[in-house]
């Protein structure tokens, strides 16, 4: 392991400065991902700025009903707040979903964001790998890739996003705050991460030494009746091979409203806005929720190991949405 | 400080709560890993694996290595100890291709090509890391696909009978065609080497090396006094 610096940063503006416009520095949060990244050499930052003593670990309710949640509250505090659970119960069992106990009290919000595909060839420095080494090829192409991307994935880079919290944030509109040496800014996070195209190792649209200070959560009526389902090859503490976050307003048997989001499948938490699209001012029947699936999956591409996918997508989509129904008309 | 969990029974071991003794210095974080014992003189390795899956090590570079700060010795298949696999064990002969820095062949990736030794566990690491193997790359076959043609049923099979109806696997169901091409392969040329810190040396074909800087050594180490070496 290359040796490197540490800093510790308690406000904003110090971390901001901290970091620089120094390319080989690295903001830490809970450290779960980055941390492990540097043991194998897949990340070799010359500076860590580590965030733990920031004031950015509170959620705030506004009173219109959205959420201000800070860049390190940790996953555990994020799932277990009172708001989170009533307001948004998707997005806290989404995060109850990802990791362990240990992990998540760890894990901050604004690391979850920004952390890094979980494909071995990524990690795997022996490898080539477009995302860690821009140009060096995709082993995953012709190679392990059962838990690769279907939807929006390139030739050059086949990789998922590993998060679950993002794909609730995705479903309920977040916006990511971030603050840069020239003042702050936002991104919606339909926005936030970076088509993969031919630029597999730019992930997210954040200018360089941007730190993320904080998430909002609009206010989401819709959000109260939804769930996040998760399949994975174990019961808990592994990775997603395929998620979902719904959430869904259905009126005498009408879909006033519906969010889809979904998970393991892209790069980036994959908004479903095809089937939402298909969805609203429809019936809520489940031929109506396997015509949206496939209108939204017809853009998926499968590889010869991992087009099991769609088929697990197109079930969750369904499977979600009737459960949502039922709870809907109780 | 002694901690007793739960409600001792009247008399007799069984259903009684019993303290155990390291129980607080093993949720403190306190306890000792064997390899955190300390003893004088103490050498330590750091394996380095093949990053190859098929194949036979052409060379193992060792000579910068060994002038790298704490380095002892690298151990591999030119000058460890032979080991004798001339012998008839429990299940049989050894097969004498698993013998580790026995020979040049590299029967799977991850397969341990040489053992760093050094002062410290730190530098044995950053030894191994830094040391260049050459291997002379062979295909491999490790893909299960329903459709390949050497597939059989097995007459038996040691120790336990095995099912052998055929089943159907995911794998069977052929994908949606993908845009892409699925063209990009691993780099498999003839030989393929591994170096974070040294270039290609004088006199290597380009057009059949790849130079593929690598992890050197997963993590796995060994310590033990300096004076059996």
């Amino acid at each position: 392991m290359r040796e490197f610096g540490y800093a510790r940063a308690f406000d904003v503006a110090g971390a901001v400065s901290l970091i620089g416009s120094d390319p080989d520095a690295r903001f830490l949060g809970g450290g779960t991902n980055l941390v492990d990244l540097m043991k194998t050499g897949a990340e070799r930052p010359a500076l860590l700025v580590d965030l733990r003593d920031l004031p950015l670990d509170r959620i705030e309710s506004d009173h219109d009903g959205g959420l201000r949640i800070g860049a390190t509250v940790t996953n555990s505090d994020l799932a277990a707040h009172p708001d989170v659970r009533r307001h948004y119960p998707a997005l806290a069992q989404a995060v109850l979903a990802g990791a362990s106990g240990q992990l998540r009290n760890m894990a901050t919000v604004g690391g979850n964001l920004l952390q890094r595909t979980r494909c071995g060839y990524f990690t795997d420095i022996s490898r080539p790998c477009n995302k860690r080494s821009p140009g060096s090829g995709c082993p995953a192409i012709s190679g392990e890739h059962h838990n690769h991307a279907i939807l929006g994935a390139s030739e050059h880079c086949i990789a998922t996003h590993p998060s679950d919290m993002a794909v609730a944030l995705a479903a309920f509109d977040a916006v990511v705050s971030y603050e840069t040496a020239d003042g702050p800014g936002e991104s919606a996070i339909d926005g936030f991460y970076s088509p993969v195209g031919e630029t597999p190792h730019i992930e997210t649209g954040l200018p360089p030494g941007a730190l993320i200070t904080g998430v909002t959560l609009p206010p989401a009526p819709v959000a109260a009746l939804s769930r996040y389902r998760k399949v994975r090859e174990r019961a808990s503490f592994a990775f997603a091979i395929g998620s979902i976050a719904g959430a869904l307003d259905v009126q005498d048997g009408v879909v006033r409203e519906v969010r889809l989001a979904l998970g393991a499948v892209a790069s980036r938490p994959w908004r479903a806005r095809t089937a939402e699209r298909a969805l609203t001012g429809g019936p809520a029947s489940a031929e109506a929720f396997a015509a949206a699936a496939d209108a939204e999956l017809a853009a998926a591409e499968a590889l010869p190991d991992n087009g099991y996918k769609v088929t697990l997508m197109r079930n969750l989509i369904v499977a979600v949405l009737t459960e949502l129904t039922e709870e809907a008309s109780r | 400080m002694t901690t007793t969990t739960g409600v001792a029974a009247v008399t007799g071991a069984i259903g009684s709560a019993h303290t155990r003794l390291e129980g607080r210095d093993k949720v403190t974080g306190a306890a000792r890993y064997a390899g955190e014992v300390p003893f004088a003189e103490l050498a330590h390795g750091w394996l380095v694996l093949s990053t190859v899956a098929r194949g036979r090590i052409r060379s193992v570079e060792d000579g910068a290595v060994l002038a790298m700060p704490g380095v002892l010795t690298v151990l591999h298949h030119k000058n460890a100890p032979r080991v004798d696999t001339g012998y008839m064990g429990m299940l049989g002969r050894p097969n004498p291709i698993l013998g580790i820095f026995q020979h040049d062949r590299v029967p799977f990736a991850g397969w341990p090509v040489a053992l760093v030794v050094a002062e410290t566990s730190e530098q044995a690491r950053e030894a191994a890391e830094a040391l260049v193997v050459e291997y002379d790359v062979e295909p491999h076959d490790v893909a299960f696909h329903n459709d390949r043609s050497d597939a059989y049923t097995p007459e038996s099979t040691p120790m336990v009978q095995p099912e052998t109806e055929k089943g159907t696997s995911r794998l069977n169901s052929p994908p949606p065609p993908s845009s892409w091409t699925r063209s990009t392969p691993l780099r498999r040329s003839t030989t393929t080497r591994w170096s974070r810190m040294r270039p290609r040396p004088a006199g290597t074909a380009a057009g059949s090396t790849s130079s593929t800087p690598t992890r050197a050594a997963a993590g796995w180490r060994a310590s033990w006094r300096s004076s059996s070496l």
